[in-house]
């Protein structure tokens, strides 16, 4: 697809304000800037004067170099090696959606009972979050009898930002790959969750796969190939190696501070992954006022994970408040 | 809010049942007054969810149902010859029907690649009649005259045409066209460069001609867009 055609989408819809980014555009930090801005125009025309800047540009401002930056370029140290390798992961089955429709379901807890329950088990809320999801997926292929042969990975990415501060709002994230194999125990699921971010949530892991990309990209086959080629070639690369590579995928963008004067006008920050082709089940999540809501969109019928993701948040002691869009 | 016994979670009061379970609500308690605030607030637009429909397997399988027919078709005109190479026009037909026209329309082609693309593939699909018809009367290429005469260079003259006037008229997204003038000049120069590299003895004025407009008009494009026909050179070439 032509980028310069849907890069960025914005739609509204009662009190709610959306904006879909196509993630080579930008990731969750540059998104929420952008949607901060785009609020904040909002608001000034009703009159709320913006002096905080935090998370936020005017938008009469002119756009400055750097924040178009390509911080991958910059980081790179074209030393290191990639250290893991995708591997074909299990696939959730179910009946699909047509037209690429997403069952988006939002649950909204507490973020001082999450905290505390993560801190209560030794874990952070992403570890204990991503933990839930492999269980829930493991549960699922365990009741329904599915192949244990192939690994659940759920794939959770990091703002590469806390390694490397840039003033670039382009994308600027890189993937780890939790690995689940079998077990249906959520204690030990959680411990070797816990092991394996402290193995790839480091700066050599990053660089690997940063050095594996910033290399093809520049590749001189690779740069002199046309791009009707290039799009047809990489279509087929990313069926062949990347589809299959994950599960699912938890995202968390962490607190949101948008201006301190929004808080008044904003009640609620929703962060939610779009369909994908291959990824049937994604979650989401994203903090501000004092409430988690975590998303988790499908593009199945079925509503097996999901369900157990939630039941197992309320079974650990926290009070998850839930809504949708679809009512089936 | 609503009350889900069965997950244990409180479901939003617009809901008539659980979105995890399915199960009906009919117990309400009682929550933060902050979450009873936002929940009224919290909309979505409704998503229904329609079964699969017969529309999309035809979609999918679209290819190899056209390949089959293919097949079939060769297999009967080879079985039952009759003098007559049918099925060589129904593989015509099935290429462009499927290349210019099915695939347009299912990815939503804009027109400015449709007018490169089903340029070229029309090109193709009347060279490829005359082959079948050649091959038909006289046994072999001898007879391909008429599509390198006339109807290529026609089609491709009402292709460079209509390309430059969405160019000079398209003020905003004019240097989409590009790549399709690019492509239907190129194609422009092939019957003429045929003629004379094969010394084929065929009636070439119009092709003569159509070699040199759109050389000049490739040329008067360019430099009149120099700076956005540079840019889009780079982009999709890398040039
Ligand atoms: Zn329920």
């Amino acid at each position: 697809m032509d980028s310069r055609h849907a890069g960025i989408r914005v739609t509204y819809f009662d009190y709610r304000i959306s904006v879909d980014f196509f993630h080579a555009v930008t990731d969750g930090s540059g998104g929420i800037v952008f949607l901060n801005t785009l609020v904040g125009a909002y608001l000034r025309l009703k009159g709320v004067e913006i002096k905080d800047k935090e998370n936020y540009l005017d938008d009469r401002d002119k756009p400055r170099r750097e924040e178009a930056i390509d911080s991958f370029m910059q980081m790179a140290d074209l030393k290191s090696p990639k250290l893991a390798k995708d591997v074909v992961s299990f696939q959730i089955p179910g009946q699909r959606l047509n037209n690429f429709s997403l069952i988006v379901i939002n649950g909204s807890l507490d973020s001082q009972q999450l905290y505390n329950k993560a801190k209560e088990k030794n874990v952070t809320i992403t570890q204990l979050l991503t933990a839930v999801i492999a269980w829930a997926i493991e549960e699922d292929r365990r009741f329904f009898g599915y192949s244990k042969k192939r690994p659940v990975v759920v794939s959770v990415p990091a703002n590469l930002r806390k390694f490397y501060p840039t003033p670039s709002l382009r994308n600027f994230v890189s993937i780890m790959s939790i690995h689940s194999n079998g077990t249906t125990d959520f204690d030990s699921i959680l411990k070797t969750v816990k092991e394996q971010f402290a193995r790839q949530n480091t700066m050599e892991y990053f660089m690997g796969t940063i050095n594996f990309n910033v290399k093809s990209q520049r590749n001189f086959l690779i740069k002199i190939c046309p791009l009707v080629l290039k799009n047809i070639i990489l279509k087929i690369a990313f069926e062949k190696y990347g589809a299959k590579a994950r599960t699912s995928t938890i995202s968390n963008l962490g607190i949101v501070t948008p201006p301190k004067e929004f808080n008044d006008h904003v009640c609620r920050y929703e962060f939610i992954l779009g369909p994908q082709k291959r990824e049937m089940v994604s979650f989401s999540c994203c903090t501000y006022l004092n409430k988690t809501v975590i998303s988790a969109s499908r593009t199945i019928k079925e509503s097996g994970v999901v369900r157990l993701f939630f039941t197992k948040l309320a079974q650990l002691g926290l009070s998850v408040d839930v809504d949708t869009n679809c009512d089936i | 809010m609503k009350y889900c016994r069965n997950c244990k979670v409180n479901v939003n009061d617009r809901l008539v049942n659980c979105p995890l379970c399915g199960s009906y609500l009919d117990e309400k308690v009682e929550s933060e007054k902050s979450s009873e605030e936002v929940q009224s607030r919290i909309t979505y637009p409704i998503l229904t969810v329609e079964s699969k429909n017969s529309k999309n397997f035809l979609r999918k399988n679209l290819l190899p149902f056209f390949l089959v027919a293919g097949a079939v078709c060769i297999a009967i005109n080879w079985i039952i010859y009759s003098g007559t190479l049918w099925s060589g026009y129904v593989l015509v037909g099935l290429f462009g029907g499927y290349f210019a026209v099915m695939n347009s329309v299912y990815q939503k082609r804009r027109l400015y690649s449709i007018l490169g693309l089903s340029g070229l593939i029309s090109c193709i699909c009347v060279l490829g009649i005359d082959v079948v018809k050649s091959l038909e009367t006289q046994g072999n290429l001898s007879g391909v005259a008429v599509s390198i005469e006339y109807i290529i260079p026609g089609i491709l003259v009402a292709i460079i045409i209509a390309t430059d006037i969405f160019i000079i008229a398209n003020k905003s997204k004019y240097k989409y066209y590009f790549v399709s003038l690019l492509l239907a000049s190129i194609l422009a120069l092939l019957p003429q460069l045929f003629i004379w590299i094969l010394r084929l003895n065929l009636i070439y004025w119009f092709t003569f001609s159509l070699f040199f407009f759109s050389l000049l008009n490739l040329l008067v494009m360019i430099i009149a867009y120099r700076k956005t026909f540079k840019q889009e050179m780079l982009r999709k070439f890398n040039l």
